[in-house]
């Protein structure tokens, strides 16, 4: 094919916030699921996460081979919700103190099984794979920049060496968590209502482009290797994945042609193709 | 493109934190089995597990030190003098440690300041352990970070792998780590009722393929390889050990709990694994199996091996290592390849403990009653996740 290159078909982001909450994606996500009751054993990042993906897929509208499509995907640490842990916890102590045989019996009976299902952290790919009907290849990590650059790097690589034909690359991030914001409270020194509900996607190919395309020009990853134990100061770049995919949304909806984004220490290299 | 070799490796096991200590307790059929010895069970529905022994963690997450352990000992088996400037890591790890005491101090508002720096699951991520270990073997550029449940350590192997055959990397120190054995994990692994209540006998509790299975053991620990172009290893003169030819992965898209009947995923992750390394069915001389000691689990792999392998599926031997160590989670798929790596080089397959009364719906060419000598060239290794991802690595003799 002459002149093929990485072309991003469509994006998908998606910010919690006063115009659109919880309540807004709890039904919003029912037109994604193929069997409603799933709805149940989805966390909200599980949530967020089919939603941007396949509102991303659906909108390239795309003929695809189920196997020959791959997910990408960067989720955030620890996506327990504090309602089920404050149940836990309180069935779980005596006299204020963390007690194993209570937790063994009541604090135990008390877990509805379906926490499991809604604290594993690969459960977005689960839901996104489960409701597209998609069966290729994936990778699924953490959601800093250096995480969505590796996922992306991937991505392209499995199509240039054949194994994809389409690539939905994304990551989901539930930062209201409670556990999340005591773990950023800890690191950072910014405002954590900084730290959204969040999450994004782009469906990439290789083609011909066509005029107003979205081109991947390069990407480039500079990993500063550290101990994260002892930088508490720097900058938190733990969801960089979704900040990312929020800069390329910027970018398509602006007037530039082409543009060097950057996360971290991670950039990418877009270019709108306009011959 | 590169072949791919391996030239170190490092453990910490339930049957051993060496090399060599992992290899003797294969050859004698060791059992790691144990009740839990961290914490107080109580009431919980499983009181047993496979614990890593004689080992000190400098971590409340001992995971992070398992991974610390078995990193430089396969650094130090590689020999390396100078690492080159595209190397990396590729890291298969499970979930925040979760401490109880913790959440019930915070829940209570009874965590003091020291108390806070000091929570588990506030100031050290898992991911943590992944920038440690970069720290320090000078590995530069961003780990590759695996959380795909069960599948992860055979996920990193497997993409690293891809990154020194597709010549972005000459050397990847690859591999997995985890530990669940903690009330949280304990409990919640019970709660879906995916673990074996066989409290009063736990050196029979991990049975895969077995009638009596009831459900999965749960071990720990880490594995780790050293893997490099060949070219790359042949320069610097190392030790070749075995050679990793081929890597699929596949999305099952089918139930967030069970994995699909008649193994279809798992079929897919086979089919591509052989493709990758331009091998035949045929050409496949043993397998490691996932084989987890569940109920629907062991049936669908087995299914999915007789497809694939459908003319000779019974010539095959399989071996399932679950059933000395327990299931290491996202470790599992790293320390089982280890164990195919060790099969290669010392020319014999462990058999399988606890298989007396094989489950129909699990016929294959098992191992049972003594270790079976091998000069096989090819074993395929798979290892499946909760929530259908589904990895699959082929191991295969280096021949110079």
């Amino acid at each position: 094919m002459p002149n093929t290159q990485i072309v991003i078909h469509s994006i998908k982001t998606l910010e919690l916030n006063d115009q659109y909450n919880e309540s807004n994606l709890d039904t919003d996500i029912l037109d994604h699921l193929k069997d409603k009751k799933s709805r149940k054993l989805m966390s909200k990042q599980d949530k967020l996460g089919l939603m941007s993906a396949a509102s991303s897929w659906k909108s390239a509208n795309l003929k695809y081979d189920q196997d020959k499509v791959g997910i990408y995907f960067c989720v955030g640490i620890l996506p327990f919700e504090d309602k089920h842990l404050t149940k836990l916890a309180e069935y779980s102590s005596v006299e204020n103190h963390f007690d194993y045989y209570k937790f063994s019996t009541d604090g135990f009976n008390s877990m509805n099984p379906l926490l499991t299902f809604k604290c594993l952290p690969n459960m977005p790919l689960f839901h996104i794979s489960y409701n597209l009907d998609i069966t290729g290849r994936y990778f699924m990590t953490y959601p800093s920049s250096e995480d969505l650059i590796c996922s992306l790097e991937r991505a392209i690589e499995d199509i240039e060496y054949g194994d994809i034909d389409y690539a939905i690359i994304g990551g989901a991030c539930d930062q209201q968590n409670i556990l999340v914001r005591h773990h950023l409270n800890r690191i950072s020194k910014r405002n954590l209502d900084l730290f959204p509900d969040c999450s994004g996607a782009i469906t990439i190919s290789k083609k011909s482009p066509v005029k107003g395309d979205i081109i991947i020009k390069s990407i480039n990853s500079h990993y500063l290797v550290h101990n994260p134990i002892e930088s508490t100061n720097q900058e938190v770049s733990n969801f960089g994945a979704v900040d990312f995919l929020f800069q390329i949304q910027n970018f398509i909806q602006s007037s530039s042609q082409s543009c060097t984004l950057s996360s971290g220490h991670s950039k990418i290299e877009l270019e709108k193709y306009y011959e | 493109m590169s072949k791919v070799v391996v030239t170190g490796m490092g453990i910490v096991s339930p049957i051993g934190n060496r090399i060599e200590t992992f290899l003797a307790s294969l050859k004698n059929s060791q059992n790691g089995a144990g009740h839990v010895t961290r914490f107080e069970t109580c009431e919980l529905p499983t009181k047993i597990v496979c614990e890593v022994k004689d080992f000190n963690s400098d971590f409340r997450d001992v995971k992070i030190s398992f991974a610390q352990e078995a990193a430089r000992q396969a650094i130090k088996h590689a020999n390396i003098e100078v690492m080159p400037n595209n190397s990396r890591l590729s890291i298969g790890i499970g979930l925040e440690l979760f401490s109880m005491e913790d959440l019930v101090k915070v829940h209570r508002k009874l965590a003091t300041d020291s108390d806070h720096k000091n929570m588990t699951f506030l100031n050290t991520p898992s991911d943590i352990c992944c920038h440690l270990i970069s720290k320090e073997h000078a590995l530069s550029q961003s780990p590759l970070i695996h959380i795909s449940a069960c599948a992860a350590g055979s996920d990193a192997i497997g993409s690293a792998f891809l990154k020194i055959k597709r010549g972005q990397s000459d050397l990847i120190l690859a591999g997995g780590t985890d530990s669940m054995i903690n009330p949280m994990g304990l409990a919640g692994f019970c709660r879906i009722g995916a673990m074996t209540k066989k409290n009063d006998t736990p050196f029979l509790a991990s049975n895969p393929f077995d009638k009596r299975r009831d459900g999965f053991l749960l071990g720990e620990g880490a594995g780790f390889l050293v893997l490099e172009s060949l070219e790359h290893a042949q320069k610097r003169g190392a030790k070749i050990l075995a050679e990793i030819s081929g890597y699929g992965n596949s999305l099952d898209a089918y139930s967030i709990s069970d994995p699909h009947p008649k193994g279809e995923g798992a079929i897919k992750c086979m089919e591509r694994a052989l493709k990758s390394a331009k091998l035949s069915p045929n050409d496949i001389d043993a397998i490691s199996a996932h084989a987890t000691g569940t109920p629907k689990n062991d049936p669908a792999e087995s299914a999915a091996i007789r497809s694939v392998f459908k003319n000779n599926w019974q010539d095959i031997p399989v071996m399932a290592t679950k059933s000395m160590i327990g299931h290491l989670i996202s470790a599992a798929g790293a320390v089982e390849t280890i164990t195919s790596v060790l099969s290669l080089q010392n020319n014999f397959l462990h058999k399988t403990l606890n298989l007396e009364q094989i489950d129909s719906e699990c016929e294959l060419k098992h191992i049972i009653d003594s270790n079976q000598s091998f000069n096989g060239d090819h074993i395929i290794k798979n290892s499946f996740g909760f929530g259908g991802q589904n990895a699959s690595l082929i191991i295969s003799r280096y021949k110079g």
